[in-house]
């Protein structure tokens, strides 16, 4: 049981404290309701490009990391489609080392054109990296605009193309802080050997003085429903054959995501799982087999992507994958498959909430999601599921026309 | 208007003292049959966490491939129960069988929650006592295998850590030894059958518990591996002679978009006097988001994503090695500014507040390393075999704080010489 208590500046910056007296480490972790789908079509990859400015230099203090290295914490950051999150961890006697530094950098940045310049580079480098360096690295580049076509989610957190984080310019930069930068859009969360009225004292001190920002609508364009199957095919030098097939399914925390986030689980989450089982023990025909539910905030997509077994053909491949996730959307999971991946669920939630950090993380997100309770409620979303509810959700979600598929094929030699 | 005034930004909180490690020693039990077992124990916790670890690297293994294969093979069935039968029960329990294989280590661990480790635990002796290798799951095994590493092939970093690993050690020592495409078609269950027997036995294997460890689990255990009988002999210890030269080897890679860049040389081991200092020598050089390397290649310059150094022992040798992945064309632009960071550092003395930072840093990174009984059995599992116990740290941490600005100088003159170093770079600009 994780217990919190929780309060609100004057400026609307929420904190969620869980005192954890067992460690000799704090972690605070600061969550921008700001990602990638709050992007302009023609200038993505500036969230991410953003959360790298961050380090740059605030309006008081020179470099961020240094004065954190010096008070013996570490920090790093992550960007998505939907949030940016901050988050450190140092010794509990300087934890007024991060109030320090993370009101500042919420009150204003420094803005050096240096740090624009170089950071545009880094994560030019990180986009080759990560997407381009790799084999299947750019599939999600194809498969996002095929099943997304309107909203936002059709492009990566990375961005684009590589010339829209290129051509990001210093104003772009204030005006993205300006509008979104600021503590009536952010949540902070605090685990480790702190009072709350000590961490409200330095919250207060810190952070009231910064003044709050403009008040974000969201009008993001909805996705309209797929009704017909969607296809793409592309052909690389990679080593094997592979398929991915996207379908539509409702955001995070809606009823029926709980459902299919079990579905995913029990088609291929392991080796007992049902596509692993038929597809790469008992057929051989693919090396590799995953699928899962993107939990995007705005409804997100239920993926299925495999490998296949170099020398099997491609065809041959996919109409089993076919026909044996149609065997499965034709009943009901068994008592002991579906209490398997209930199972499963209890343990990740319990390996999820040992370190002071990995609860800061989740306090935030939950806090963030509407209720920083469901940090412990969560996995009673997925007890509940039974299986005439998970049949019947599958079937209205994971059909053909509401689906699209890449093939991603291998170059012949 | 109290709320409006701001605090005093631009001078950093005054910081605490910096607080000392508290650290527990596991409980030690040896079974009769020699298994060594440590307990890191914590009432507290409902994650259950059991570790074996056996002496069954691929530095002892006869040709490429057997160690990790012999491993990996254990979970495919057994006198009692076929794969899928395993795979179902223990994923039943929503927990997670790993296994891995280092230099020198096997490891095959299982993570549960503590109501179910007593049902997992008879599993897991069964793959270690009673492993079938069933010829059908071997092919299927080897052909996954090999696609594996088909796709690496492919990644510039892969390739180069490879072709330096060989490099570093010696393509014909035990720590040197590379696996080729075509080593995957030499091998048969003949060959694994035979490494399980040597290597996998009780005296020369390790059992890392952690989580709430009841005395009900340390009898279980007892009744279950306490038995497990192994009639082989501890086998006669490897030699590594480690035979590195320096100098530059080039990899091309036609498709690459950017180069990937290792850089390294073999170190002194762990009991070696200067081993302590090199730890905080090369957090300053790459081992942190500050480091001398990230500030110049990616602040400054932003050639990469990202830059580190990283000091990794073995038993009987340690690898230094700094890696990176840089634009095509500013590959020769970032060797050169590696090689400037290495002879600056043997030319000037390091700056005060420098050498502090780097020490403070770690001394949270001490700290949060081991803050737990999760992470203190993961820190514990890395001296599995050295004889040190967990008081290493904290003599580690005492000679990291003592380190001065000529000992920094005086390590990098003898460890950071660029010439004595081994380059290898993937990618399509040529270096020469």
């Amino acid at each position: 049981m994780v217990t919190f208590d929780s309060f609100t500046l004057s400026n609307g910056l929420r904190f969620f404290v869980h005192r954890d007296v067992s460690s000799p480490i704090v972690a605070m972790n600061v969550l921008y309701d700001v990602g990638a789908r709050d992007e302009h079509p023609d200038q993505t990859g500036f969230a991410h490009l953003f959360e790298h400015l961050m380090f740059g230099g605030s309006v008081n203090i020179p470099r961020y990391d240094e004065p954190l290295q010096m008070a013996g914490g570490q920090n790093n950051a992550f960007t998505n489609s939907d949030i940016t999150n901050y988050y450190l961890t140092l010794p509990a006697q300087n934890i007024e080392t991060a109030f320090w530094l993370e009101s500042d950098r919420m009150l204003n940045l420094a803005f050096s054109a240096k740090s624009l310049e170089v950071q545009r580079q880094v994560v030019v480098e990180e986009f080759r990296q990560n997407y381009l360096n790799q084999p299947y690295g750019d599939a999600w580049f194809i498969l996002r605009p095929l099943a997304y076509k309107v909203h936002p989610y059709q492009w990566s957190t990375i961005g684009k193309e590589i010339s829209h984080i290129e051509k990001a310019t210093m104003e772009d930069v204030k005006s993205f802080y300006a509008r979104f930068y600021n503590p009536n859009n952010a949540i902070v969360s605090i685990v480790g050997n702190v009072e709350t009225h000590q961490a409200q004292k330095l919250a207060e001190k810190w952070f009231t003085p910064i003044p709050a920002g403009p008040v974000n609508r969201r009008l993001l364009p909805a996705e309209p429903q797929q009704t017909q199957a969607r296809f793409v095919e592309t052909k690389q030098k990679v080593p094997a054959h592979a398929i991915y097939k996207a379908w539509h399914i409702p955001a995070y925390l809606e009823d029926e995501y709980f459902a299919l986030s079990l579905a995913a689980n029990l088609l291929a989450s392991g080796r007992s799982s049902i596509l692993y089982r038929e597809l790469v023990m008992r057929k051989s025909l693919f090396a590799e087999i995953s699928a899962f539910t993107t939990g995007n905030l705005d409804p997100g997509l239920f993926v299925i992507s495999g490998k296949v077994m170099p020398g099997v053909d491609f065809d041959k491949a996919v109409t089993a994958l076919n026909e044996t996730l149609m065997r499965f959307l034709d009943k009901k999971p068994s008592p002991s498959s579906l209490q398997k991946v209930k199972n499963k669920m209890e343990t990740i939630e319990v390996f999820d909430n040992i370190s002071v950090l990995d609860k800061a993380m989740n306090l935030a997100m939950y806090a963030h999601l509407g209720d920083a309770n469901l940090i412990n409620t969560i996995s009673r979303k997925y007890r509940d599921v039974q299986a005439q509810e998970l049949y019947e959700t599958t079937n209205l979600f994971l059909n053909e026309s509401n689906c699209s598929t890449l093939y991603y094929l291998k170059e012949d030699e | 208007m109290n709320d409006l005034t701001h605090p005093i930004r631009n001078i950093a909180p005054s910081l605490g003292l910096q607080s000392a490690l508290k650290l527990v020693e596991p409980e030690i039990f040896t079974f009769d049959n020699g298994l060594n077992v440590y307990a890191f124990h914590d009432s507290s916790m409902r994650a259950f966490r059991f570790d074996l670890i056996f002496r069954a690297g691929s530095a002892w293994h006869p040709q490429p491939l057997a160690a990790s294969s012999t491993l990996g093979m254990l979970p495919e069935g057994t006198a009692m129960h076929t794969a899928g039968r395993l795979s179902a029960k223990i994923e039943y329990h929503g927990a997670n069988l790993y296994h891995m294989t280092t230099k020198d280590f096997a490891f095959l661990s299982l993570e549960c929650n503590d109501k179910s480790f007593h049902r997992l635990l008879p599993l897991v002796c069964e793959m270690i006592e009673y492993p079938t290798f069933p010829q059908r799951y071997f092919k299927l095994y080897l052909k996954g295998k090999k696609h594996e590493f088909q796709q690496n092939s492919q990644k510039g970093q892969h390739l180069a850590s490879r072709h330096f690993n060989a490099g570093l050690f010696g393509a014909m020592t035990p720590y040197g030894k590379l696996a080729t495409e075509a080593d995957f078609d030499l091998l048969n269950i003949e060959i694994l059958r035979d490494f399980h027997r040597d290597f996998f036995i009780p005296k020369t294997s390790f059992l890392i518990l952690s989580g709430n460890i009841t005395p009900k689990i340390i009898e279980i255990i007892q009744q279950n591996l306490g038995m497990w009988i192994s009639e082989a002999s501890i086998p006669v210890d490897f030699l590594q002679q480690t035979d590195f030269q320096p100098g530059k080897e080039f990899i091309f890679k036609d498709n690459a978009q950017q180069s990937s860049i290792v850089v390294g040389r073999p170190v002194m081991e762990r009991n070696h006097p200067d081993y302590f200092g090199f730890l905080v020598l090369n957090t300053l050089l790459g081992g942190f988001f500050g480091s001398r390397l990230m500030l110049n290649l990616r602040e400054d310059k932003g050639y990469t994503y990202g830059i580190s150094s990283r000091v990794s022992p073995l038993l009987k040798a340690t690898g230094f090695s700094i890696s990176t992945e840089v634009g095509n064309s500013v590959t020769r632009q970032a060797l050169e500014e590696i090689h400037r960071e290495l002879n600056r550092l043997m030319d000037q003395p390091v700056g005060e507040e420098e050498l502090q930072t780097v020490k403070n840093y770690l001394n949270g990174i001490y700290l949060h390393a081991l803050d737990g009984v999760f992470n203190q059995a993961e820190k514990f599992k890395s001296l599995i075999g050295t004889g040190f116990d967990m008081s290493y740290y904290l003599k580690s941490l005492a000679a990291i704080q003592e380190t001065t600005i000529s000992d920094i100088q005086r390590l990098a003159q003898k460890y950071l010489n660029p010439e004595q170093m081994l380059t290898v770079v993937v990618g399509k600009e040529s270096i020469d």
